[in-house]
């Protein structure tokens, strides 16, 4: 229990995907212009992750691994991942089309998001059971909207300033998020001494 | 050449791919949407400047009103008659474009011909100039320039002089309206891009009162209108008509003494405003058209006296006569360039 | 007596002990006195008088152009010289009368209800009011008959009288309030029995110890009740009045009337006693002159129509181009262009500033530090709203209730960085209003 509570911590604040690892930066520079369609690409990418950590655990440990086939676990994982983002977008498309017209190109782009291939590859290299790479992925995919929607925020904010021409546009937003990494640094005393 | 493991991996990857995509087949069953490829296509012929002059958020909102029906197809202005055609025929209707319009700002007025009878000190917008006491400015109806249009135009189309004046670049200015709605004192108004003449003054007080806060605003001395059928008077300001049919020869803006009239077959715009040597130019060209005119009139006087001393009228000289209706003292229409 | 306040306000320097203690004195009238016809809320007078009639001092001149209208009378006699467009206080031409002075002072016959007032019922008491063409003369100038008709499903419990004059320099109700203490109480009166109003509060600052006296002096055997204001802008506000008189809060949107309370100033109050008990309209209003390019300052009654060129004229002023010359007060009133604006019934002050006085520093950028969120009196954000009025965020302004703001400049002067917030968000609110008439 305690170790799942560890795993869960650690995913969102102290190994922060977005804000730690630097993964996943693309839907966090591209889709956190509003609060609200971060908060819808986090559901997405929580949806993906999830189905996708969990499939492509069970491939390899199930189709590779007795097979001896680690080797083809990158293009499997990336097989697996594409097919859930196609899976995912045709669900928001029917059951949301603003939010699909919102997210525009990020939806298919969660594909080539390193973010999920890296939990799927993590999952393996932590050697985590099915329990913990369920809670993995939602440690991951909750730090990811976390990281999301606390950047949106800061930037709807930066919207009112009077930002200097040179600074105007990603330059500020990019400082920004490495000021919000920073700051997430802090929690690394959270860590267990391990 | 395939070795075991080859085959192994391709056999792997193959059965995960068919699942794969069995299961992508059944989804696109369960989730299939009905999409409007109406809409895609519209959005690529749209010009995407989601400036707003169609009434619409943005060029997505204007294609989904297409779509609906609550848009009406000619409202493009950025896209004009070629957008509209291509609207039509995605939407599968014959359209007619509109006539291409352009935005023009109604007053010459600068500093120098217009001064500022106040200092203003505050935020830099003319809709809040006008706000305190209206205005610095001595003309109650002139262009401000501080810029609230220039700021407003999505298509970089308009600039202030130094002076303070707000010019407006025909060839980018694609008639969205946005600096119309914005003026605060409403100068900025649409003609047809085909127009070339135009009266830079909106002022419609009397000619006293106008000569007293501005040297190139109209006095409403009515010359204009004699020059051609297009010019008329609206009560004291004299108005390029948007029905009559009728040139407008260069002698308008010749005949004007306080040079409102404004003639782009003649000057660039901005040399009108900016340059003094345009000015002088036409102070030149307006005394050498004068001089001409006087000529003329004189000449049409000595011919009309030696008719009257001939004899009873020959059908000869009542043709004549009548050929040259210069007789009285304003200049006729027909007055040539 | 505990001195009762509101949230947030400024502490500007006053500067009124320039006038404060300067007894009224009258203006000699001018040769030409020029009456807009539109120097209130609403909608026009019209004139019902011609060019070359002659008129009686106090006799009407204008009809009220509707409901929310007022009439105008003359307060001179002499002829009527002209009704053309001429230059009015808000930069605009408005069509005004103009009278030519013969200064004789004819009076026209007043018939009022005397000491019996009280007999008359609440219509014939507004009526008076109608006819008299007294309108709110803190600065507002809406017509007091219709502030005094409320619709017949909200009752008022309270009538509060503005004796705050929180705008610096200006010490017109103070003057008002020591000179004419009684016609203030007993307009207070007629205004209660008019509303059917059980309670009467008279709000007076604090920094006007004096004028305290005098009225609670006029009110002693009355129930109303004299409250000490604490001494902030801007403690005269309407809603900051009943929110630091009474501690109710007018939800936003909202008028007094929907909390049981009506707002009258005081010169109001002063002039509704005047009309009702000796029938005489209004003719004149006290105006403050002052400033620091005045010599000679004082508290003059000026009739209505005087040019400001002639008020000037007595009292010792350098009017220097690069100088300010402002109608009303420094923190709401409008500055000018030129001197030959008439003074009109919502004008409570001239001031008239040099040029050292009158330059403003260039706005730098917003860092949010916070001070005008402290000083806004409406429970507002006023750098949000600068921010949204800057990027034309027009439905944002609207959710953050753009159009609650006053226009008080509590926020504009509290602000280091000079920010021009009201003006930015007047033209928030000009884009609010502009969109939702689109809309229609």
């Amino acid at each position: 229990m305690k170790e799942i509570f560890v795993i869960v911590l650690m995913a969102m604040l102290t190994e922060n995907f977005v804000l730690a690892k630097f993964l996943g930066i693309c839907p966090f520079l591209g889709v956190s212009k509003k609060t609200s369609t971060a908060l819808g690409m986090s559901m997405a990418v929580l949806f993906v992750m999830m189905v996708a950590s969990i499939l492509t655990f069970l491939i390899h440990h199930f189709a590779l691994v007795p097979f001896r086939a680690e080797y083809l676990q990158t293009i499997v994982f990336i097989l697996v991942i594409a097919s859930t983002v196609q899976l995912t977008e045709m669900a928001i498309q029917k059951m949301s089309p603003p939010l699909y017209q919102a997210l525009g190109i990020f939806l298919p782009l969660i594909t080539t998001n390193c973010a999920v291939l890296g939990l799927a590859v993590l999952n393996i290299q932590n050697d985590y059971r099915l329990l913990q790479v369920i809670f993995y992925a939602i440690g991951a995919s909750g730090g990811f909207a976390l990281a999301l929607i606390l950047f949106a925020g800061l930037r709807e904010k930066l919207e009112l300033a009077e930002v200097p021409q040179a600074f105007r546009g990603p330059a500020i937003a990019l400082v920004t998020a490495g000021i919000l990494s920073l700051a997430f640094m802090g929690f690394t005393g959270l860590a267990p001494a391990s | 050449m395939f070795t075991n493991e080859t085959l192994l991996a391709l056999a792997i990857l193959g059965s995960i791919g068919l699942v794969m995509s069995v299961l992508l087949s059944i989804g696109k069953r369960i989730f299939a949407v009905e999409t409007d490829d109406r809409f895609d296509r519209l959005m690529d012929i749209l010009p995407g400047a989601n400036c707003g002059g169609c009434g619409f958020p943005g060029c997505s909102g204007f294609a989904q009103g297409l779509i609906d029906g609550t848009a009406k197809p000619t409202a493009c202005p950025p896209g004009g008659p070629e957008v509209t055609v291509l609207i039509g025929e995605i939407m599968g209707v014959k359209l007619t474009p509109g006539e291409p319009m352009v935005a023009v700002v109604g007053c010459a007025g600068d500093h120098s011909a217009a001064p500022p009878v106040a200092n203003y000190q505050g935020l830099r917008d003319c809709r809040a100039a006008h706000a305190v006491a209206g205005g610095a400015k001595s003309c109650a109806y002139g262009c401000l320039g501080l810029g609230t249009c220039q700021t407003a135009c999505v298509f970089d189309a308009i600039t202030i002089t130094d002076t303070g004046l707000a010019i407006i670049d025909r060839d980018k200015c694609t008639a969205c309206g946005a600096c119309i709605e914005i003026c605060p004192r409403q100068i900025i108004r649409l003609h047809p891009k085909r127009d070339e003449v135009h009266v830079l003054c909106i002022n419609p007080d009397k000619p006293k009162e106008v000569k007293a806060v501005c040297t190139v605003g109209c006095t409403a001395c009515k010359l204009c209108t004699r020059q051609s059928e297009r010019l008329v008077m609206d009560e004291r300001l004299a108005v390029v008509s948007p029905e009559v049919k009728a040139d407008i020869p260069a002698s308008c803006a010749l005949v004007c003494p306080q040079g409102t009239i404004f003639d782009l077959r003649q000057y660039a715009l901005s040399d009108w405003i900016l340059d003094p040597a345009a000015r002088r130019d036409f102070e030149q060209r307006q005394e050498a058209w004068k001089a001409e005119e006087k000529a003329r009139k004189a000449a049409a006087r000595e011919k009309k006296s030696a008719s009257k001393a001939k004899p009873k009228a020959a059908p000869d000289t009542n043709t004549d006569a009548n050929a040259e209706p210069g007789t009285d003292a304003t200049p006729s229409a027909g007055g040539e360039a | 007596m505990s001195i009762l306040t509101f949230r947030g306000g400024i502490h500007p320097r006053y500067n009124k002990e320039r006038t404060a203690a300067l007894a009224t004195k009258p203006l000699a009238a001018p040769d030409e006195l020029v009456l807009p016809l539109s120097q209130h809320i609403g909608a026009p007078a019209v004139a019902t008088v011609s060019v070359g009639d002659t008129v009686l001092r106090g006799q009407t001149i204008a009809q009220p152009g509707g409901f929310v209208s007022a009439a105008i009378h003359a307060p001179v006699s002499g002829t009527v010289s002209a009704i053309e467009p001429r230059p009015t206080g808000n930069g605009t031409l408005g069509d005004a009368i103009v009278l030519a002075n013969d200064h004789q002072d004819t009076e026209t016959s007043y018939s009022g209800l005397g000491e019996d007032w009280a007999q008359a019922d609440a219509a014939t008491l507004r009526d008076m009011v109608a006819r008299a063409g007294i309108v709110g003369l803190g600065g507002a100038a809406f017509p007091s008959h219709v502030k005094l008709a409320p619709p017949p499903d909200r009752t008022i419990d309270t009538v509060i009288i503005n004796g705050a004059e929180c705008e610096p320099w200006l010490t017109a109700d103070h003057r008002l309030m020591l000179e004419s203490a009684t016609a203030v109480v007993s307009g207070l009166r007629i205004i209660q029995h008019i509303l059917g109003a059980p309670n009467g509060v008279i709000g007076i600052e604090a920094n006007k110890p004096d004028a305290l006296r005098a009225i609670s002096q006029a009110a002693t055997g009355t129930p109303i009740r004299v409250v000490s204001l604490a001494v902030k802008y801007p403690q005269g506000g309407e809603k900051q009045l009943i929110s630091a008189c009474l501690k109710r809060r007018v939800p936003q949107g909202k008028l007094p009337m929907d909390v049981g309370v009506v707002v009258h100033n005081t010169g109001t109050a002063a002039a509704i006693h005047r009309a009702v008990v000796d029938g005489r309209p209004l003719l004149e209003r006290i105006v403050t002159v002052t400033g620091t390019a005045v010599s000679q300052p004082a508290n003059y009654w000026v009739r209505l129509g005087t040019p400001v060129a002639h008020v000037l004229q007595h009292c010792q002023t350098e009017l220097t181009p690069a100088g300010k010359l402002i109608l009303g007060g420094p923190m709401m009133g409008i500055a000018q262009k030129h001197a030959d604006i008439p003074v009109v019934k919502s004008t409570s002050g001239i001031l008239v500033l040099q040029p050292k006085d009158a330059t403003t520093r260039p706005a730098s950028p917003c860092i949010r530090c916070g001070r005008c969120v402290d000083a806004c009196p409406m429970f507002l954000v006023p750098q949000e709203l600068g921010a949204f009025a800057r990027l034309r965020m027009i439905p944002e302004a609207r959710a953050a209730a753009a159009l609650d703001c006053m226009e008080c400049g509590s926020c504009a002067h509290a602000c280091p960085a000079h920010i021009p917030l009201v003006q930015l968000i007047r033209l928030a609110k000009a884009d609010i209003h502009a969109a939702a008439r689109k809309k229609m």
